[in-house]
């Protein structure tokens, strides 16, 4: 018996058209369905782990965030009270886990996702025009932004990442962060502040 | 409006937070405002510079990985499923975060297997084949548990009127055993780890825990050692988490344990535990590590966010004493 044939349950053209919202597979996991959860997990863990990521920029330590997310998240969706959307509530248990957590400081934070290790050219930049300067220039961009942002409490590095990188309004990020517009944004005001003064002489 | 505002709006306009009337006002001050043209100018090509840099998508291989170790972690630490059943001790410890181990059996038994085709599923499990006389008297001597259905293409997997259909799952057979030996025995210290992270009962979790304590285990022996960290970060019981705690309070300085008792002191929920990590850290072998920045740091976040006032005061003396 081969358990890679057992264990494939219902062809994908089927499961795509039958697929169930997070809702139905919630109720179902609460009724003790052992495949609901796996469904509510690889319908949203890589926006969880590109946040640890961009959060830590340690693929170790994303990893572990992950994790943590939904092991927390398996724990807690016995009691989900759907007051809110599935991916509102991990969203959210995201945030407070890469906040709570502490990044090894003897990673290096630029070179632990790129492939090249000392090479820090991100393949979009890679392109037959650019001159070496161009590549060298961005590779200090990316030193900098990364020491900026270190430089930022876990709340004001991940406020900015929401911000910049995922483009949540600022309104959305309070309601996630269970803080008010104010304090987001007096986080946010400083994280660009922070930037701007890393990268002020070479912008 | 105070100038301050225009300088706080023009962050907001870079990323497009201002309604329009705000807009409307910061386009009339920038013309009056040259040190206001001037600072979003810089603002404009930090955030275009930043742009540039778009930090990477999370790659398909970094995605396998997590999900296979999650489906480890969870396997390990879900109370809903059905015991395993052992079959030689190399293959069955399961380490609910760092190193899945996955075995036939334990592809086979999830309950729990993460996406449909997301994993590489290694090996077979040669289960009991149906009809066999040997098969009926593993059966009569054993307990079948984790019966899972193989489901068909069209979603169903029995048609009640079907009667002559065919049918097919998979099941364990358990059989008990029986063991008996020293507490200094490695193996009786195996089994009593196994128990620590995968046993339902919190009372046998707590006696597993007891006795590994008592054992006065190998600190070098990895699996027992990784078995008292994820039982003091994971369980679900304080008295579990509390002796595992106390056990490797006595282990000389490791990372993983140092990361484990800094997770207890910022995660665990009880201040009893809380203060326990504390002094494991304050004392004993980590006392010697105090100017390690990620306990310091946890030191810190203490300081200010515990909602346990002794806490906070441990904290404060130990950022004091450590002149930070």
């Amino acid at each position: 018996m081969n358990a890679v044939n057992c264990l494939a349950p219902i062809d994908q053209s089927v499961e795509q058209k039958m697929e169930p919202r997070d809702d139905e597979l919630i109720r179902r996991h609460q009724s003790g369905d052992p495949s609901a959860f796996s469904a509510l997990v690889t319908r949203h863990d890589r926006q969880v782990l590109t946040i640890a990521a961009r959060f830590t920029h340690c693929p170790e330590d994303a990893k572990d965030i992950y994790q943590e997310v939904f092991y927390r998240a398996y724990k807690g969706l016995d009691r989900f009270k759907f007051r809110s959307e599935f991916s509102t509530w991990l969203y959210r248990i995201t945030i407070n886990v890469c906040i709570m957590y502490r990044t090894v400081r003897k990673r290096n934070p630029i070179l632990s996702f790129d492939s090249g290790g000392e090479d820090e050219i991100n393949p979009s930049f890679d392109k037959c025009q650019d001159t070496g300067i161009d590549i060298l220039r961005r590779g200090e961009i990316n030193r900098r932004i990364a020491s900026a942002l270190e430089t930022l409490s876990p709340k004001q590095k991940m406020v900015f990442i929401l911000k910049h990188y995922e483009g949540q309004k600022i309104r959305e990020i309070a309601e996630s962060m269970n803080c008010s517009e104010g304090t987001i944004k007096k986080y946010l005001f400083t994280a660009i502040d922070r930037l701007r003064d890393q990268l002020q002489d070479i912008v | 409006m105070r100038h301050k505002s225009y300088r706080e709006w023009l962050r907001l306009f870079i990323y497009d937070e201002l309604n329009s009337k705000q807009k409307r006002l910061l386009e009339e001050h920038l013309r009056a405002c040259p040190d206001c043209r001037s600072e979003i100018d810089t603002l404009r090509k930090m955030h275009a510079a930043i742009s540039e840099h778009p930090m990477k998508e999370v790659q398909g291989a970094l995605l396998q990985e997590a999900r296979r170790e999650l489906q480890s972690s969870l396997m390990a630490s879900d109370k809903s499923l059905n015991n395993y059943s052992i079959s030689g001790w190399a293959g069955r410890l399961i380490y609910p975060r760092y190193r899945p181990v996955l075995t036939g059996v334990a592809v086979l038994f999830a309950g729990f297997i993460l996406g449909f085709g997301a994993f590489s599923l290694t090996g077979s499990r040669p289960g009991p084949q149906a009809g066999t006389g040997n098969d009926a008297k593993q059966l009569d001597d054993g307990r079948i548990e984790n019966v899972q259905f193989v489901y068909k293409g069209s979603g169903e997997f029995v048609n009640a009127a079907a009667l002559d259909q065919d049918v097919e799952f998979t099941f364990d057979v358990v059989n008990q055993v029986r063991m008996k030996g020293k507490l200094r025995d490695s193996k009786i210290q195996k089994i009593l780890a196994l128990a620590l992270v995968n046993e339902r009962n919190p009372g046998v979790r707590l006696q597993s825990a007891a006795a590994i304590s008592a054992s006065g285990p190998d600190p070098s022996d990895p699996e027992i050692r990784q078995a008292l960290i994820n039982a003091m970060v994971y369980d679900d019981n304080p008295g579990v988490r509390m002796q595992a705690m106390e056990t490797l309070k006595s282990y000389p300085y490791e990372d993983s344990i140092k990361k484990a008792f800094l997770r207890v002191l910022i995660n665990d929920k009880l201040p009893g535990l809380r203060i326990q990590a504390i002094n494991a850290l304050i004392g004993g072998p980590m006392s010697a590590h105090s100017t390690d920045p990620d306990i310091r740091d946890a030191f810190k976040q203490r300081l200010v966010n515990d909602e346990n006032s002794y806490i906070r005061l441990q904290a404060r003396e130990f950022v004091q004493e450590n002149s930070l």
